[in-house]
């Protein structure tokens, strides 16, 4: 009977030991007051213009043990680019841009994640902005990972990729402005309960 | 050639001569093909030769409108494409006196273009395209009941509301549209001209169409989705109602003078007081 026991708390202890290696995957929710996406694109051909968005919200489900149970969700809201320029911003968000009383909302949602290196991981999925659709595919990293004071577990991911202004209908002067514009992620995201 | 030059140049030719010359083909080989024929077809292809020179300034614009239509402007080439050619059916049906079969669609093809306009798949959905269906019907009558005027005074006031809206819409809604209405001008001014020729001095019903759905379709578009002041819109969208004087000015050098100027005070008007009210100076470019 006492070595049944042991027995039984052997494989207790062990079971819940491989839960602890193999953590499920964890969800993550985007923490826009320490989380950046900023922009740039090419002015005339001379110099570059930079702006970032204000309001954004996103889920990360991520799965350290395995990348492929990973995914990305992604909201943002144009109507909030800021570029540092009233009068800009409000061209931004007509319809030579953004649109964005007809297309409100950009989205992106990942169809697959696997791991390319330390900490690195490609995510491929679909890209919406002004009701068009398109793949797009980049690297993110983990930048970090750790408690803040108040008891949340928080990680970092960083990521930076073009995409064509045109393919989604952002088409006005591209004579004067560049096609490919590069866009820069980095969320801070703290982990649901 | 530096940068700013370059980028005034392109627009020279997306606005301008890339419409003109669409336009000006489909009336040539229209010309030719009615030769082959034996029959005088250029008249009823005018409203086919504006659709073209639209279609060209929104591609040159823009670039090829996306399928499945992603928001406005990917409709608006299409749909005035279409017009253009229900328009040649409807004057075909007209020839044999039945006028009520040009009128009738009007109301169906008004209610079909504001709905695809302004609420493409994926938008919330509002009543806005109601009041718009209602703006272009009316757009509709008024300059089908100016068709007896003589095409230059006709196309004129067409010509001058464009130009006139363009100017309002370039200081305070978007550049883009400025320079679709400025295709708009251009191409209807060219029509006006060639309205002096004794083949094309009358307007086809069939022109009726492509122009409403065009220039309405543009204003319509402003007025859901930009900042442009809603005064300055619904007197543009008024404004080509001025080819109702050419009823009253026979003489066709008149008519075309009276009726652009008309069209493009009441159009443009607000425009004057645009760069005083602006906060700051800007620049897109």
């Amino acid at each position: 009977m006492r070595n049944r026991l042991i027995v039984a708390a052997a494989l207790a202890a062990g079971v819940v030991g491989f839960a602890g290696v193999a953590r499920a995957a964890e969800s993550y929710q985007v923490d826009p007051v320490h989380s950046q996406v900023l922009f740039n694109v090419r002015h005339l051909g001379i110099g570059q213009v930079w702006a970032w968005f204000k309001k954004f919200e996103g889920t990360v489900v991520f799965d350290a043990a395995n990348p492929a149970g990973s995914s990305v969700e992604f909201t943002l809201y144009p109507e909030s680019v800021d570029s540092r320029d009233d009068k800009r911003d409000q061209h931004l968000r007509g319809p030579d841009f953004f649109n964005v009383k007809q297309a409100p909302r950009w989205t992106f949602k990942s169809r697959s994640v696997k791991a390319v290196g330390r900490d690195a991981y490609e995510i491929e999925g679909d890209l919406t902005l002004r009701g068009v659709t398109k793949p797009l595919k980049f690297t993110a990293r983990k930048v970090g990972e750790g408690d803040d004071p108040w008891g949340n577990h928080r990680a970092g991911f960083s990521a930076r990729f073009t995409v064509n202004r045109l393919d989604f209908g952002i088409s006005y002067m591209p004579e004067g402005l560049g096609r490919e514009v590069e866009v820069i992620l980095d969320l801070e995201a703290i982990r649901q309960k | 050639m530096d940068q700013g030059s370059g980028v005034q140049v392109a627009v020279f030719f997306k606005t301008v001569a890339w419409p003109v010359l669409a336009a000006f083909h489909v009336l040539i080989f229209a010309t030719i093909v009615g030769r082959l024929v034996r029959r005088d077809i250029a008249p009823r292809a005018t409203g086919l030769a504006f659709a073209a020179g639209v279609v060209a300034a929104l591609i040159g614009a823009r670039g090829a409108p996306h399928w499945p239509p992603a928001d406005t402007l990917d409709w608006l080439g299409p749909l005035v494409a279409l017009a253009a050619v229900a328009g040649i059916g409807a004057d075909a049906a007209q020839g044999r006196g039945r006028v009520v079969v040009h009128l009738a669609p009007a109301p169906a093809l008004a209610l079909l273009a504001s709905r695809l306009l302004l609420v493409p798949p994926g938008a919330d959905p509002s009543f806005a395209w109601l009041w718009a269906a209602l703006g272009l019907g009316v757009l509709w009558t008024l300059t089908t009941i100016s068709r007896a005027a003589p095409a230059p005074g006709w196309h004129g006031a067409w010509a001058g509301a464009a130009a006139g809206s363009a100017a309002v819409l370039a200081l305070s809604g978007s550049a883009l549209l400025a320079q679709v209405l400025g295709a708009i001008a251009v191409v209807a001014g060219g029509l006006a001209l060639l309205g002096f020729r004794r083949d094309l001095a009358r307007v086809p019903a069939g022109a009726v169409g492509p122009l409403v759905l065009a220039y309405g379709g543009v204003l319509a578009y402003a007025w859901a989705f930009t900042e442009a002041p809603r005064g300055a819109l619904a007197l543009a969208f008024l404004a080509p109602a001025a080819s109702l004087a050419g009823l009253a000015v026979r003489r066709p050098w008149l008519a075309l003078l009276v009726t652009t100027l008309v069209a493009a005070a009441v159009a443009g008007t607000w425009a004057v007081f645009l760069p005083a009210t602006a906060s700051e100076p800007y620049s897109p470019y």
